[in-house]
């Protein structure tokens, strides 16, 4: 454990390149994971639904544009 | 749940000739170059071709096919193996020539089409929202891009005044 900012950037760094670095099956896996427990997490949040807003995103506009 | 299984179910689609050429773009495509990335959905980029002897696009053949093979439908989402998958026709010249020049990849004995990781960062540029922000950042941070192609894909699409504005927001470098 540190309070050192730049040895934990370093370090977060270091932990999102070994991730990138793995093999893509694997990664696909941990994509799987991800989305299972974002559904959990969902689930157990549609009591509060009712009275807070969920978050919402809108889709991605892939039309070319004015730069 | 099985993202794997989604990519197979796609395969076919092509094979047995319901789609054309597909590429798989956003976070999921993303994450075949970084580190895995939370995403609510899987997209497939790919033509929509019209009915023979029709001018009229229709993607009811792709649905009506993976409702067949086990797909729900969820608004504007097909739900295959517990993932939303949308399927997205190529709107722009940038994302047509993400869908031509994407890249092959093996993932376990399982055969992917993916947009390359130029033009992933590309898009995220062109499309702009945050997150796309925050992906294309970890692009540059990661490494993986080929700077002469990425550069040349900003020129075709004339993104090269977005990209100064990037670099001068979020890296402060414009070399």
């Amino acid at each position: 454990m540190t309070t050192d900012i730049a040895r934990i950037l370093e370090s977060k760094r270091a932990h999102r390149n070994a991730l990138a670095a793995r093999p893509i099956a694997e990664k696909l896996r941990l994509l799987d994971a991800l989305r299972e427990r974002e559904l959990l997490i969902r689930r157990a949040s549609l009591r509060g639904a009712q009275t807070i807003h969920e978050v919402h995103e809108d889709a991605a506009s892939y039309v070319d544009k004015p730069a | 749940m099985d993202i794997r299984e989604v990519i197979k179910t796609v395969n076919r689609m092509q094979a047995d000739g319901v789609i054309e050429n597909y590429a798989i773009g956003g976070a999921v495509g993303a994450t075949f170059f970084l580190e895995p990335m939370a995403t609510l959905d899987v997209d497939i980029f790919t033509r929509l071709q019209p009915e023979p002897g029709s001018v009229i696009v229709n993607p009811t053949r792709i649905f009506d096919y993976l409702k067949a093979h086990g797909g729900v439908m969820e608004g504007e989402y097909i739900v295959l193996d517990g993932w939303p998958v949308q399927f997205l026709p190529p709107a722009g010249a940038l994302v047509e020539e993400a869908l031509a020049e994407a890249v092959h990849v093996d993932v376990d004995g399982v055969p992917a089409r993916v947009f390359s990781a130029e033009h992933l960062a590309a898009i995220a540029l062109q499309v702009g929202r945050a997150k796309d922000k925050a992906r294309l950042l970890q692009f540059v941070e990661s490494g993986v891009l080929d700077a002469a192609r990425f550069q040349a894909i900003l020129a075709r699409h004339g993104l090269e005044a977005a990209w100064l504005r990037f670099q001068r927001q979020f890296i402060g470098d414009e070399s």
